[in-house]
């Protein structure tokens, strides 16, 4: 089942199009790792997803509903840009407030389990102003679990934490999708974070949606090939296509070779040997995960 | 709406905003109470009498006259209405701070990014709107009562012997001072849900509450068109007839109050919630 699905929405600020014609299917229970450059459009996806944006045209369906015609409570959690604190409450008062705008049976009994969940129990009445950017970004997520929501929308999460702070909130979405079975869409810049939570991925572009990929699948794309140099990358392209003609060779800068397939290193030595071709590199690499999603991305 | 109202009330209760809105009254309220204290002092009546002193009160018939007759300034043996106007109401302390606390109240859940999370789960921006309306009406009322019990307890502390205005005098100076109050107050409503800018809602609220807006329109009307009426369609027109009590409001007509105050608070109430509706939320 879809718990999110959008057809060719569209959204324009003036003449600028920041989302155009994006197609996008979350399935329930899904990690979703929404990647993309700094402008490539996730926020205003993300905003229209949650209902803050209106989309200028195209369709959201949440829970297989249309979001025009939702008015009343949604089962949505959401955490985009920052958290949204009131500076001078409490991280209590903070979270009292969502529970009572949710109509929580026991906001109190919510609010303190909410605060225990995610590791702020102990912060009284310290004002949220006075937070770590990782406390701020915990009572964010807490924020967004009032009302047991079904799907949380979390934008850049990680955003200024420190490596133990990643690695806290990192857990605590996977525990809320393999514990609670919450849907999550996520976008990080920390790909690599990423990679260890989402089971699917979409990608963007310029506002448009490139691809939706499964972890597998990212995971065979990335997987192993040989990496050649030589004094002659012209020449040793013409021995590779001549020799093994199965293979896909990439020309890389410096005189480097992608090479990629079933590729056997000490057959393409001695090859290049033959043809008198100096090596002065051959070595299996595996690609990296980043690599992948900036080269999808539109990066360098 | 109701848990919208119930969450904005926790917050107007848990939070700093009222409690400085209540003390900045109380504060204003002492100094004018001090200032009629000193206006009755025989000091004051000996600098009067010496042309030291001038003791101004407005009327707003036609246009801003100034009167400097001293018998004015009488406390002692004037209705209580005529005293809260001097003490509270045309002093001004409680526009100031009404129209400053529904602006910060209305624009911090924006600024600070609250707001997000309140629509994320309540698509219906109407129920927004509304909650807001109403708790800045409720608000308007409470803050009234207790200006008003505040300013009469200030007098009968200090030994003014007040003439008790009739209930009916008190019941309509109470609802068009209200009314002209809320609309003042979703004149800044819109202006926030418009710019959802916080310096530029402080300084409109702040311009508008101290009359700064109101007598620069009042004084273009006066220049540009001697002699017509359309001052009398300016809110502040209405808000300085309510703040001369029965006098005042006799002067301009109880019909053009209601007609002005009702005016705009529909047409801004409007143009607030199609705002609201409009604009996105960052």
């Amino acid at each position: 089942m879809n718990i999110v699905e959008t057809h060719m929405l569209s959204k324009r600020y003036g003449a600028k199009a920041a989302v155009t014609a994006f197609n996008m299917q979350v399935h329930s229970g899904d990690i979703y790792g929404f990647v993309g450059r700094n402008g490539a459009g996730k926020s205003t996806v993300m905003k229209m997803l949650s209902g803050l944006a209106t989309p200028t045209s195209g369709e959201i369906k949440l829970f297989n509903k249309s979001i025009r015609h939702a008015s009343g409570e949604q089962k949505l959690g959401i955490l985009i840009e920052n958290p949204g604190l009131y500076p001078s409450m409490s991280a209590y008062d903070n979270l009292m407030l969502k529970c009572l705008c949710a109509g929580t049976v026991n906001p109190k009994k919510t609010t303190n389990q909410l605060l225990d969940f995610v590791g702020l129990a102990n912060v009284d009445k310290k004002q949220s102003k006075h937070f770590s950017m990782g406390m701020k970004q915990r009572l964010g997520l807490a924020l967004a679990l009032v009302g047991d929501p079904q799907l949380l929308l979390l934008d850049e999460p990680l955003n200024g934490l420190d490596p133990e702070g990643v690695r806290e909130i990192r857990q605590l979405i996977i525990k809320l999708n393999e514990e609670h079975g919450l849907t999550v869409i996520i976008s990080s810049h920390v790909l690599e974070q990423l990679g260890k939570m989402a089971n699917r991925y979409g990608i963007i572009r310029d506002g448009q949606m490139v691809c939706e990929i499964t972890a597998e699948e990212v995971t065979a794309q990335c997987s192993e090939y040989l990496h050649l140099e030589t004094n002659d990358a012209n020449k040793a392209l013409v021995i590779m296509q001549e020799k093994f003609p199965n293979l896909k060779c990439i020309a890389m800068p410096q005189n480097a070779i992608r090479i990629q397939g079933f590729a056997n290193a000490a057959l393409i030595g001695e090859a290049m040997s033959h043809a008198g071709i100096a090596v002065s590199a051959l070595y299996t690499h595996n690609r990296d995960i980043e690599d992948f999603f900036v080269e999808k991305m539109g990066g360098n | 709406m109701i848990n919208l109202l119930r969450m904005d009330f926790y917050r107007l209760l848990k939070g700093k905003m009222l409690m400085i809105g209540i003390c900045i009254m109380v504060a204003m309220i002492a100094f004018m109470t001090g200032m009629a204290v000193f206006v009755e002092s025989e000091a004051a009546a000996q600098l009067i009498a010496d042309g030291t002193l001038t003791v101004t009160t407005q009327n707003t018939s036609s246009s801003d006259v100034t009167d400097s007759n001293s018998s004015q300034t009488a406390i002692t043996g004037s209705d209580q209405i005529k005293y809260m106007n001097a003490s509270f109401f045309a002093g001004g302390s409680t526009s100031i701070v009404l129209c400053i606390l529904a602006t910060l109240f209305i624009v911090t859940e924006f600024e600070c990014g609250f707001a997000k999370n309140v629509f994320s789960i309540r698509f219906n921006r109407g129920a927004y709107f509304a909650s807001k309306v109403i708790v800045v009406f409720v608000l308007t009322i409470a803050l009234m009562l207790f200006s008003i019990a505040l300013s009469l307890l200030g007098a009968t502390i200090c030994g003014f012997d007040l003439v008790a205005s009739p209930f009916s005098e008190w019941v309509q100076w109470f609802c068009l001072g209200t009314l002209v109050l809320f609309a003042y107050e979703l004149i800044l409503i819109a202006m926030v849900l418009i710019t959802r800018n916080k310096v530029i809602a402080i300084i409109a609220a702040v311009l508008l509450s101290f009359g700064i807006i109101g007598n620069f329109l009042t004084m273009l009307i006066t220049q540009l068109m001697p002699g017509s009426e359309i001052y009398k369609g300016i809110l502040f027109t209405s808000f300085m007839a309510v703040g001369n009590g029965e006098t005042g409001i006799e002067a301009l007509g109880l019909t053009v109050i209601l007609t002005v105050g009702l005016a705009y608070a529909l047409v801004f109430g409007i143009a607030g919630f199609i705002a609201l509706k409009k604009r996105d939320v960052y």
